[in-house]
């Protein structure tokens, strides 16, 4: 395999050094003749409407130096990049969603990162644990994360609560949930305004299991996902569903009005609380809009899960057949630097996956992103999680959505689709150990 | 003797100078298989004989991937929604283009603007058209449900009850058929018109020159559009992603829109497991391969070419 | 005499009930058909056209907005500033025109081939033809994306016109019913004739299918039209892209911008409205040429 990949590269440009071949020692030893200036593609995902950020960065990295040029292509969605990665014609560097990196980079499509951590630039200690966490495929890290999208929140209508006499957001999972009673109303039997759905906007696998402190799997490479906190936290969701009624939800959700326009349920009150992330509602959660944020509710049992919810970072890799791996390093650097990421996180209002950056008087000065600064104290909570990554993860991921749906829906108990998930999935993670 | 040796020798250089000929005249398309077609078909074949992820050099597994297939649940389940598409869609829409096609070719003033009107859905961008669909079928303030609470009739929820996904795609496919209408509209440009008069003298009624001229001369266009249409539901994807993504999952509601392509795309790009989707594939070309020759065979008795001697 | 004139009045009233009859039959009915399925079949457009000058506060109001307070002609202006319209229309166009070309020019032929000559071994070829396309191309789309990686044809628009210069299967095949249903005496009499099998099909079967070569030509145009998938795989350099992608810079990771989206999408129709309409003209040609048969 090793063999291939190099004569590959090597067929493909043939004064590209081998990426195995210590790449990171290039760059460290200082040349007395300057280097010929050098070209690299980098795509993304975004599109036009929300490249403008990353651009800049780009354009930031070319002027800040004269030995690599960046050439930047946005739109590039996973099936693109798999397409090119595969077909031999790969960018240099590129970004994606996390879950991609484990099955790309255990199929062997991404360059692991390992050589060029030990001698580079980067302190992997200075990332948020989380969102670096979701990089590392089989004890190696195969990308770095760029930004991170973080479910730890409660969003509320301010109104909604006035409206029911609420003075203060649930602290408690069980709290929570009697809010949520109190905040729904009927007319004729028919539900008009609902507290809390447990599956709006979706689904949701990853975060259930992590408020009750749950996990997927173990040091053994058992898969955890029917243990008790899991099989909990789907229960806990299931309780809504027995409380409000299925089809009446059902009923009344599709009549909610669309998520992210400004008939958005939570802003029209129809949706009393969500489940919130970073970028819902940035305008209107300021202090005086119409939005309110509170920390997520953990269970009244666990006060240790405090500040706990789900990081689902936004990964830069090098793909292994890239023509120029050690100058993709050097931008991918530049790009999870300190200043890059700042830069990036003012423009963008997003999180940095840098601790030192979550700290920033550039953000927390910032009064255009006061919707923003709760978010980057809670970026620094111990008790943040994600989904580990694998070969696996998609199947494991999909079949945790299949069989939660039926427990939501009653056609199984939670613990049976849950041992349900164990039984169709290990296989796949005892033949992912066996290859590695 | 040698006459009938004569004979049989300009037989067989007629019948030579005829595969000549007709080699000559499909050649470009020959070329363009042999050029850029067989190899990624032997690919595929290969792939589904193989454990291939897409990035590391595929691995002979034999028939593995076949015998897994049938132990898997989901194979069964997408191909039953695929299976259902296919048999409530299909005719149904092929007799509605038809209809519309004999409506349209009809000598009615303004007809240019009609046909126009008719094919524009089909121009219209999916996920612009989606919109339209997701607001059209809302449950609660929908107008296809106003319409049938008007009557008295159930009123589905149509993109959240998995009973009902698949039928609301059904619906929305008689949009869609604007395609199949120009091609029977071409076809039924094409009737000779003799055939109606001569009909007429002979005092038939309108039904039976539908049945006995209409219908035979325009049923090698049938032929193509069924044909067409089966393999074409068989790799039904981009509606039923489309609407699943409404429910936020592939698959949607209880995975009722899991369709065979869709799983297959699944497999190969997000599971990153191309030897098991090209096993897909293959088990679908086989499938409809199969289907589609006996349409072939059935089609003596149905379909009737005017170039027939 | 009262019975007379009863019974002559009601003749009158026969022959012109006769004359309604018939004008309701051929005229009136088929109109309000037309119309009411018409206006069914208008909805989509309607709907995005209105769409696209609404605010995005109406776009989404519960109950609905059926007209806009204000029209908003900005999201056109917007739509068109965003993205390079002009120049992605320009590419798209082309690539659906040269693409029209490629399909008129060769699909008949090889049509014509499986249709008028009979040759051993043409039925098999013809079953290989239709199963290239019984395949799904997502189990093809890797090798083939190797193919012309290695030709050096990434990031051109090759890959996305030279297939069409060698047929397809569904054009071939729709063909292949059109000159298999042109009666075999209209060639026959040229055979004994002396005419080749190219004369043949170039002076009498070609003509006669204008029809269904229009109806090639447009809808291979419409193909490449609307292609998405074919375009962002193939095409790297932004200046490349096609309309298809353009569209795709209103939808945003977490918001979409459903005027300026709904805005370019009527732009992105009409073009083709345009040329449908002029095609459909050429059915009527169709006919006075056919009508000799």
């Amino acid at each position: 395999m090793l063999a291939s990949a190099v004569g590959l590269a090597g067929c493909s440009d043939g004064a590209s050094k081998p990426p195995e071949e210590s790449p990171a020692r290039n760059e460290a030893t200082p040349t007395s003749a300057p280097k010929e200036k050098v070209e690299i593609t980098f795509w993304h995902v975004w599109s036009d409407k929300d490249a403008g950020p990353i651009t800049a960065r780009v354009e930031a990295f070319n002027k800040s130096q004269d030995r690599i040029t960046v050439k930047v292509l946005g739109n590039q969605d996973a099936t693109k990049q798999l397409t090119a990665i595969s077909g031999g014609n790969p960018p240099d560097i590129a970004l994606t969603y996390w879950n991609n990196i484990g099955p790309w980079g255990q199929a062997g499509a991404v360059l692991p990162l390992t050589d060029y951590l030990k001698n580079g630039k980067v302190d992997t200690a200075s990332f948020v644990p989380a969102a670096l966490e979701r990089m590392k495929v089989n004890g190696e890290y195969y990308a770095l994360p760029f930004t991170f999208s973080m479910a730890s929140t409660l969003m509320y209508n301010k109104k909604a609560f006035q409206d029911a006499g609420i003075t203060k957001p649930p602290e408690t999972l069980e709290e929570l949930f009697e809010t949520a009673k109190k905040l729904t109303k009927r007319e004729n039997g028919e539900i008009t305004q609902i507290g809390f759905i447990p599956d709006y906007p979706w689904i949701d696998n990853v975060f259930w299991p992590i408020i009750f402190g749950g996990s997927w799997v173990d040091a053994n490479g058992k898969l955890t996902a029917n243990q008790e906190a899991n099989v909990a936290s789907i229960a806990y969701q299931r309780k809504f569903y027995e409380e409000f009624g299925m089809d009446q939800i059902a009923k009344f959700r599709s009549g909610m009005g669309q998520r992210g326009t400004p008939n958005d349920p939570l802003l029209t009150g129809k949706l009393a609380m969500m489940i919130g992330w970073e970028y819902n509602f940035p305008e209107e959660r300021k202090p005086d809009g119409p939005i309110g944020i509170a920390p997520f509710p953990h269970p009244a049992n666990r006060p240790d899960l405090k500040g706990s919810g789900m990081v689902s970072p936004r990964a830069v890799f090098i793909p292994k057949k890239a023509k120029h791996p050690d100058e993709a390093w050097e931008f991918m650097q530049y790009l999870v630097g300190h200043e890059s990421q700042v830069e990036f996180s003012v423009e963008s209002k997003t999180i940095p996956s840098l601790l030192p950056a979550l700290d920033d008087p550039k953000l927390r000065g910032n009064e255009k992103l006061v919707m923003m600064h709760d978010f980057y104290e809670r970026a620094k909570s111990k008790t943040l999680q994600g989904f580990p990554n694998s070969v696996y993860i998609n199947e494991y991921l999909q079949a945790l959505t299949e069989e939660t749906e039926k427990a939501l829906k009653g056609q199984a108990t939670p613990q049976e689709a849950m041992d349900r998930v164990v039984a169709r999935i290990q296989p796949l993670a005892d033949k992912a150990a066996s290859k590695s | 003797m040698t006459r009938t040796a004569a004979a049989t020798a300009g037989f067989r250089r007629r019948r030579n100078k005829a595969l000549w000929t007709g080699l000559l005249f499909i050649s470009p398309w020959l070329a363009g298989f042999l050029l850029f077609q067989l190899y990624p078909i032997l690919m595929s074949f290969y792939y589904s004989l193989s454990e291939y992820n897409l990035f590391s050099d595929p691995e002979w597994v034999g028939l593995q991937n076949y015998k897994d297939l049938f132990g898997d649940s989901k194979f069964y389940l997408s191909l039953y929604n695929t299976v259902y598409i296919t048999v409530f869609g299909l005719l149904p829409h092929l007799a509605f283009a038809l209809g519309m096609a004999l409506l349209l070719n009809m000598s009615v003033r303004g007809q240019a603007v009609y046909r126009t009107i008719y094919f524009l859905p089909t121009l219209v961008p999916a996920v612009a058209s989606s919109l339209l669909w997701m607001w059209l079928l809302n449950a609660q303030y929908g107008l296809v449900n106003e319409l049938l609470g008007a009557i008295g009739l159930v009123e589905p929820n149509w993109l959240v009850d998995p009973a009902w996904t698949k039928p609301a795609l059904v619906l929305m496919g008689f949009w869609g058929t604007g395609t199949q209408t120009v091609m029977y509209l071409a076809a039924l440009q094409d009737v000779p018109k003799v055939f109606y008069e001569a009909a007429e003298i002979d005092g038939a009624g309108r039904w039976s020159r539908f049945r006995h001229i209409t219908l035979p001369a325009i049923s090698p266009m049938t032929l193509f559009l069924l044909v067409i249409g089966l393999i074409n539901s068989f790799q039904y994807f981009t509606q039923g992603l489309i609407f699943a993504e409404a429910s936020q999952s592939v698959g949607g509601p209880e995975n009722s829109l899991l369709f065979y392509a869709i799983y297959l795309y699944q497999t190969a790009f997000s599971f990153l497991n191309m030897g098991y989707a090209s096993s897909m594939a293959w088990i679908l070309c086989v499938i409809v391969f199969g289907l589609t020759l006996l349409i072939f065979r059935s089609s003596a008795r149905w379909v009737y070419y005017g170039g027939e001697k | 005499m009262a019975q007379t004139i009863t019974r002559r009045s009601g003749l009158k009233i026969g022959v012109r009930k006769k004359r309604g009859l018939r004008l309701l039959r051929k005229t009136v009915l088929p109109h309000i058909g037309l119309t009411l399925t018409g206006l069914l079949f208008l909805a989509p457009f309607a709907w995005l056209f209105i769409t696209s000058i609404k605010t995005e506060q109406e776009i989404f109001a519960i109950p609905t907005v059926w007209w806009p307070d204000r029209v908003q002609w900005m999201n056109y202006v917007e739509a068109v500033r965003t993205i390079p319209f002009l120049r992605y229309t320009f590419n798209t166009a082309m690539i659906g025109v040269l693409s029209a070309v490629g399909q008129v020019l060769v699909s008949p032929l090889a049509a014509y081939g499986f249709s008028r000559i009979s040759f051993r071994g043409r039925n098999v070829l013809f079953y290989v033809m239709m199963a290239t396309i019984i395949l799904p191309f997502q189990v093809t789309m890797v090798p083939v994306y190797v193919m012309f990686n290695k030709m050096n044809m990434v990031d051109s628009y090759w890959p996305l016109i030279l297939p069409n210069f060698f047929g397809a299967a569904y054009y071939i095949f729709l063909l292949r019913q059109f000159f298999m249903n042109i009666p075999y005496e209209l060639t026959e009499s040229a055979k004994i004739d002396g005419a080749s099998e190219f004369r043949i099909y170039w002076q009498i079967v070609l003509p006669l299918s204008r029809p269904a070569i229009y109806t090639v030509a447009l809808l291979t145009f419409l193909h490449a039209w609307g292609d998405f998938l074919g375009p962002l795989i193939y095409l790297n350099d932004p200046a490349k892209w096609t309309l298809s992608i353009g569209l795709r810079s209103f939808i945003g990771e977490y918001d979409v911008s459903w005027g300026l989206l709904m805005a370019a999408s009527t732009l992105f129709t009409v073009p083709i409205i345009a040329l449908y309409f002029f095609v459909q003209k050429q059915f009527i040609q169709g006919i006075t040429l056919t009508g000799f048969k």
